[in-house]
């Protein structure tokens, strides 16, 4: 059952009438029955999966807070007391992680890592494919998150069971995030917000925005996306550098559009989600870009990986040597654009395990650790030259910068193989056969002239809110004035949403691209 | 120790409002400039921080790292 799916708007609506109808206590239990039979009805496979990490988590949780106490309540002197269970700590905690992500492992990457090495090395086996639970990395990194804080002592464990097991399976943010974090969203599920005039407009216009971005333009986009990337040989550069405009127009609508209906959704359940978007598009520099795309799986590497091993004893162990071998700025910043470039490759990973995604990380990472290790001598070439760093040209000049590197990036994630994305690439630099496109190719994908003009209206239209709410634009407040309007555009939209979007053409529906991560 | 801190933190960012109160809440010193500054911190002063002290009321301005310091001595 996907987010986009007469099922998941009518559990969404059974949602909102039984927590009209059962007390204020008793408004959580119900968003856990629901939850599971969403996650029980996707298969249930998936479901024991999804309760055998809740199982552990919580498990996990309590011993590590139990220990937390212990430690509390021991005499400051004991230090043989206190290594010896600080120690357990490290080691409840390393056993949890191990499971949590060997279970991530074998239901995500084992098959294709199997499948990789057989063509690679003949080996003549491979292990066969396993269902992939739905959302499991999300829930999987949540769960971790969860439990890192408990061994930090930043939360106190849940000790009821069906509470951890909303915050691990709450439904609408289950299948493509944000993931949360525990001390945001417990609180919030344990006493969901009933129900007000105020956050059902909230709610609605989130979800109404986002169905606009998923349904109109991110599925119209995905037919030219199909096309190109499916048959990219039949295709001179040119048209591929499209196919790959149109698929970075497919990957921000659809996911940034699920986000919008996933948050909207959790509004109308009285849960606030934290954002996940900050528009990547004005993003001035790559470092930039991650911090505004998929914010929330940014914060969680940031903050679960970036940190620990940063400023983990051995790590600065060997952050100090570098400092004092190579010396001078340099030396300082080398240690820790080491990490970062780890972090980039991580994120790489998590997408898959197949090349391309490893080659999408190193990337990202490269480029990134590049450009920190060459930011001195930047700085000192636009002092000389009298360049303002913060001036508007230096900003337009970043986000193409930006642009242009994303752009890149996205040869690769959408691709085949990775051999498939070098060749796009080789032929998007080498072969371009412009007259393909200006003989009226982008005619001849599968789109109509009108759904085209949908697609082109579309990306104005977001392009001009998120410019407006870039620049600090108080949209919803403006609208709030001009009541009159805001109806008219709401009723605009919906007609739209309705006409292109639900009652849509031939062509099929798409599932979330975000979802199969 | 103050002025120590200060010339840390104006190397590792340069331009950075040394007088800011809200560093990180404004984001001018970003997760990257906080490990290198941890890292210059615990060498200069000789203490040892850990990913526990990352908390932004520990960096938002000179004078919170400076009492974070002091209380790690």
């Amino acid at each position: 059952m996907g987010i986009f799916s007469t099922g998941f708007a009518a559990l969404t609506l059974l949602g909102l009438i039984l927590l009209k109808l059962f007390p204020a206590k008793w408004r959580w239990l119900v968003l856990l029955g629901l939850s599971w039979g969403f996650y029980a009805f996707c298969g249930l496979g998936p479901f024991a999966v999804l309760l055998a990490v809740t199982g552990l988590g919580y498990a996990a949780g309590r011993r590590l807070s139990a220990l937390n106490a212990r430690l509390a309540a021991l005499d400051k002197g004991d230090k043989a007391q206190t290594e010896a269970l600080r120690g357990r700590k490290k080691r409840t905690l390393a056993l949890a992680l191990v499971l949590l992500f060997g279970a991530l492992f074998a239901f995500k990457y084992l098959s294709g890592l199997t499948a990789g090495l057989d063509r690679l090395l003949g080996l003549g086996w491979s292990l066969p494919a396993l269902f992939v639970p739905l959302g499991l990395s999300y829930y999987c990194f949540q769960s971790a998150g969860y439990m890192i804080d408990c061994y930090r002592g930043g939360v106190t464990a849940e000790r009821s069971f069906p509470r951890y097991a909303l915050f691990v399976a709450f439904f609408p943010q289950l299948t493509e995030g944000p993931i949360g974090r525990y001390g945001d969203l417990a609180p919030q599920l344990a006493d969901p917000k009933p129900l007000t005039w105020e956050s059902a407009k909230t709610g609605l216009q989130l979800i109404l925005w986002g169905a606009l971005k998923k349904l109109v333009i991110a599925d119209r986009a995905a037919v030219v996306v199909s096309e190109i990337y499916g048959n990219y040989t039949a295709y001179g550069g040119v048209m591929i550098a499209v196919g790959v405009l149109f698929y970075c127009i497919q990957l921000y609508c659809d996911f940034s559009g699920t986000i919008d209906v996933v948050r909207g959704v959790a509004y109308l359940l009285g849960v606030e989600l934290a954002e996940n978007f900050r528009r990547p598009i004005f993003a001035v520099s790559l470092t930039d870009y991650w911090r505004r795309w998929h914010i929330s799986l940014g914060a969680w590497l940031r903050d679960y990986m970036f940190y620990p091993i940063s400023l983990s004893r051995w790590y600065q162990k060997i952050s100090r040597r570098l400092r004092k071998r190579l010396g001078g700025r340099f030396g300082k910043i080398l240690p820790t654009s080491l990490v970062t470039f780890l972090i980039y490759f991580v994120i790489g990973v998590w997408h898959g395990s197949s090349l391309k995604y490893l080659a999408f990380g190193v990337y990202n990472g490269v480029i990134i650790t590049a450009g920190l290790l060459a930011e001195p001598l930047f700085e000192k070439f636009c002092v000389s030259r009298g360049i303002d760093r913060k001036s508007r040209d230096m900003r337009a000049f970043g986000m193409l910068r930006t642009t242009c590197i994303v752009f890149v990036g996205r040869y690769l994630t959408r691709a085949g193989s990775l051999r498939a994305a070098l060749a796009m690439l080789w032929k998007t630099v080498r072969h371009p056969i412009p007259s393909q496109f200006s003989s009226g190719a982008l005619f001849r994908l599968g789109l109509t002239g009108m759904d085209l003009a949908l697609i082109g209206c579309g990306v104005l239209a977001v392009l001009f809110v998120e410019a407006r709410t870039e620049r600090g634009d108080d949209l919803d407040g403006a609208l709030e004035r001009r009541r009159g309007l805001r109806t008219l555009l709401t009723f605009l939209a919906l007609a739209v949403l309705l006409l292109f979007g639900v009652f849509r053409g031939s062509y099929i529906p798409t599932e979330m691209i975000y979802q199969q991560f | 120790m103050k002025q120590t801190i200060e010339r840390i933190l104006g190397e590792l960012c340069p331009g950075v409002d040394l007088e800011s109160e809200t560093l990180i809440d404004e984001g001018l010193i970003d997760s990257f400039d906080l490990v290198s500054l941890v890292g210059e911190l615990m060498d200069e002063f000789d203490v040892e921080l850990t990913v526990e002290d990352l908390l932004p009321e520990n960096f938002n301005s000179v004078d919170a790292i400076v009492e974070l310091i002091a209380r790690k001595r």
